[in-house]
């Protein structure tokens, strides 16, 4: 099933308040888009920030929205459902983050983790070799600030903002089935947002959801296979599940579990929902309300 | 191997750790299997890795790990461990009169340590083919190691170089001397009057070889308490047909050191084919068996202090499994499982089916410490002159030059050329830079674990490490057997020692 509507016509808009200047600007998504309501010249903005002028709040955050929307740990850092709660404050964001360690992750190790050995010569200056991994690690760690305060700053957003961009991030990646760099933390994405979905849908344990990427065109599968602790919940979607049913809130609506969404739209819209493992797909009209966090609340 | 499945793999356990209090660590052992086993790039890795922290930060969650301590907490973690274990040793000092062991299969639990229990023998697992011998362990070490600067030599020598600077007692012994293209030097080793002393200023002594050329000496090694150990670099380099050098200390009489190689002894190299999941597995292993004496009188039937080095093993099991790095019917899991079981290891989710059929040097460690006596005094101090090399395993060549029974404890020194030039932990605190497995059998059919305490140092392209043995070795041992196992081989060559007085 491969619909020509936009993902996200499923989902109305939504609004937050950021820091801006000496105030607090509303940033607008609407339609797949960043709208900054109090810069209507943001494009110009840059250009005078890029000749040295300073760079309003609402300007930077558009930037950093821009940077991430194919970014896949938004996926893995972002919300799984409206249940995994994500507080992070303006404050914290300015902190750097609640409790958040100030340094790459790195695997190798490249100095001698004992004493030096004891030399009868002085030591010399630092070789090029271990100058040169220093400014690598200072580059990293450059980075990895960056980039925690750019994550930081999205999740700071607020719930609506986070699916959002977790479903752009996601249609941003749905055709690339190819691509084995993408595939494993689309299926660890979709599994993180399935299990719990399927949790409340069946009672099972969500470790007990074995989820897998649906290639051909049609809607996928469920199948609920063995007993006791060898039950399985085995899932195969096709990655834009993600985008069109998870991230507008669609996943389980009146006690189906819905695997496609056939008429996208707002407030109403015609989806595919199971009743239950191993039965086919039923067409259902479900009818959106704004949900707290604005997440919308659907409902048959 | 499977790229695709390890770092899915990684992706979703860490999906499943969000749900976690304390995911942060197995997540991490994890990931270090699977970069170590090149299943995963380090990039990915850490990717993830970062990923879930700022994930588990940004949800309040605690992490199980001290974000003060970072990503490579090895060396760190395990001086503290071992800080750890020490404390625990003076604390609780094993009682007189317990006797040894039985060899436990996974699922049983060890009501304490040691106990009665049944003699294993050290039965030799059934291996492949010898091939024919490879290069002549001692003396020059035949045409492959040929070079501008003439053949190599690894030669016991086994003298004392008297000092009367009131400090060293008993003179510096002189264990070995190897020439090869990145220089020469001894090994060498004394002990001191005065705790915690620095090393001499070996500037002021003499050396001179049979034609007259004058030469330096440079220590480099290490020391704490009353011992010092290293090598005793020489510049310039011999000439390659010097035949003895005599070196003396200020006031002291020359010592003459013979250069001629000694006659060489064969070497034997059995090819090896095992995975990468394998070998990692092994070097889990015999890591926690080195380890094993830092922790033997822990209260309890599980030792832990052990478990926390063995966390997460079973996700390493599954996640190389899911690697295809193991194979489904691979004995590593079910031997890994026996040896945590014996060293009372709290390895859940470890579930291979039990196997006796261990490698006989493991069989000869574990049944050590199943018979070990409490207060057994250690082995009398001394060193011991040895010298050979084997042949390259995995691209590693290893030159044994001395022993010394220190403080209760073996060293047996060691020159590496071939290791990775940085320092990198995998899983559990094994390091990868030194990926294999030395073993010496002492005559008697015990073998003893050269592990790597970390304080290697690099010489020229080469390294010297000081590698401790466990169990140590006795001093009635007159000539032992080197192994050096990798994953493409195993080579061996028996060596005699020549033990002096200090």
């Amino acid at each position: 099933m491969t619909p020509n509507d936009p993902w996200f016509t499923c989902l109305p808009s939504c609004e937050a308040r950021v820091p801006c200047g000496n105030g607090l600007h509303v940033v607008r998504w609407e339609g797949g888009s960043l709208v900054l309501t109090e810069h209507p010249d943001a494009e110009g903005e840059l250009v005078l920030a890029a000749l040295g002028g300073e760079k309003a709040g609402c300007v930077e955050l558009a930037e950093i929205w821009g940077r991430h929307v194919a970014d896949l740990s938004v996926l893995a850092i972002g919300p799984r459902g409206p249940a995994d709660e994500i507080k992070v404050s303006w404050d914290d964001v300015a902190a750097g983050g609640p409790g958040v360690h100030a340094g790459p992750v790195a695997f190798t190790v490249s100095r001698h983790p004992l004493a030096r050995p004891a030399l009868a010569s002085p030591p010399g200056s630092v070789p090029p070799r271990i100058a040169a991994m220093r400014q690598q690690m200072q580059r990293q760690a450059e980075w990895a600030r960056v980039r925690r305060n750019d994550m930081l700053s999205l999740l700071a957003l607020g719930y609506g903002f986070q699916v959002r961009l977790c479903g752009q991030v996601a249609a941003a990646h749905a055709d690339r089935l190819d691509d084995a760099a993408v595939r494993p933390a689309l299926i660890a994405a979709m599994t993180g947002r399935l299990a719990p979905a399927a949790e409340r849908w069946l009672g099972i344990d969500p470790d007990q959801v074995v989820v897998s990427l649906h290639r051909e065109a049609t809607w996928g599968s469920v199948e609920l296979t063995g007993r006791g602790s060898g039950r399985r919940l085995r899932v195969a979607l096709p990655p834009a599940w993600l985008s069109r049913v998870w991230a507008c809130g669609l996943a389980l609506v009146g006690g189906h579990l819905v695997v496609a969404v056939e008429r996208a739209g707002w407030p109403t819209a015609r989806v595919l929902g199971l009743r239950a493992p191993g039965a086919e797909p039923v067409p259902l009209e479900v009818h959106g309300s704004a949900g707290p966090g604005d997440a919308p609340h659907w409902e048959t | 191997m499977d790229r695709e499945r390890a770092e899915t793999y990684l992706r979703l356990l860490a999906e499943k750790g969000l749900a976690a209090k304390d995911a942060w660590h197995t997540l991490r052992v994890v990931a270090l299997a699977l970069t170590a086993t090149e299943a995963l790039e380090d990039g990915t890795a850490e990717a993830i890795m970062a990923d879930f922290d700022l994930a588990m930060n940004v949800r309040r969650q605690r992490t199980g790990h001290d974000p003060a301590a970072g990503w490579p907490a090895g060396g760190v973690a395990q001086a503290a461990i071992r800080a750890a274990g020490a404390r625990i040793r003076s604390a609780h000092p094993p009682a007189p009169g317990q006797v040894a062991p039985g060899l436990l299969a996974p699922g049983q639990v060890a009501p304490g340590w040691p106990r009665p229990g049944r003699h294993y023998p050290a039965t030799a697992r059934p291996g492949p083919a010898q091939t024919p011998p490879g290069p002549a362990p001692g003396g020059a070490a035949g045409p492959a190691a040929q070079d501008a600067a003439g053949p190599e030599r690894f030669i016991p020598v086994g003298r004392t170089i008297p000092f009367t600077d009131g400090i060293i007692a008993d003179g510096v012994y002189l264990m070995a001397y190897a020439q090869t293209a990145a220089g020469a030097r001894f090994t060498a080793g004394w002990r001191t009057h005065v705790l915690r002393t620095g090393p001499p200023y070996f500037g002021v002594c003499t050396v001179t070889d049979d034609r007259g050329r004058r030469y330096q000496l440079d220590f480099a090694g290490h020391g704490g308490g009353y011992g010092w150990g290293g090598v005793l670099m020489l510049s310039p380099d011999p000439a390659p047909d010097a035949r003895w050098l005599e070196i003396s200390a200020p006031g002291g009489p020359a010592v003459r050191i013979g250069l001629d190689p000694s006659s060489g002894v064969a070497a034997t190299v059995s090819q090896a084919s095992i995975s990468a999941g394998e070998h990692l597995l092994t070097m889990i292993a015999e890591r926690l068996l080195a380890l094993a004496p830092d922790f033997p009188h822990e209260p309890g039937p599980v030792s832990p202090g052990l478990s926390a080095m063995a966390a997460g093993l079973s996700e390493v099991v599954a996640a190389l499994e899911a690697a295809e790095l193991l194979a489904p019917l691979s004995p590593l899991p079910g031997w890994l499982a026996t040896v945590c079981a014996n060293l009372r290891i709290d390895a859940p989710g470890l579930t291979a089916p039990p196997a006796l059929d261990l490698p006989e040097q493991w069989l000869s460690l574990l049944a050590h410490y199943h018979r070990r006596k409490p207060g057994t005094a250690p082995a009398r101090e001394g060193y011991a002159a040895l010298a050979g090399a084997l042949p390259e395993v995995d691209g590693i060549r290893l030159a044994f030059l001395g022993l010394e029974n220190v403080e209760g404890r073996t060293v047996l020194h060691v020159l590496a050329r071939g290791l990775a030039r940085e320092f990198r932990h995998g899983p559990c605190g094994i390091d990868l830079g030194f990926p294999l497995s030395v073993w010496i059998g002492d005559g008697g059919g015990r073998w003893h674990l050269g592990h790597h305490p970390y304080d290697r140092h690099p010489d020229g392209g080469e390294d010297v490490l000081q590698l401790q043995l466990t169990p140590p070795l006795p001093r009635s041992a007159a000539w032992v057997e080197v192994l050096a196992a990798g994953r493409s081989a195993r080579a061996r060559a028996r060596l005699p020692l020549r033990w002096g007085s200090l």
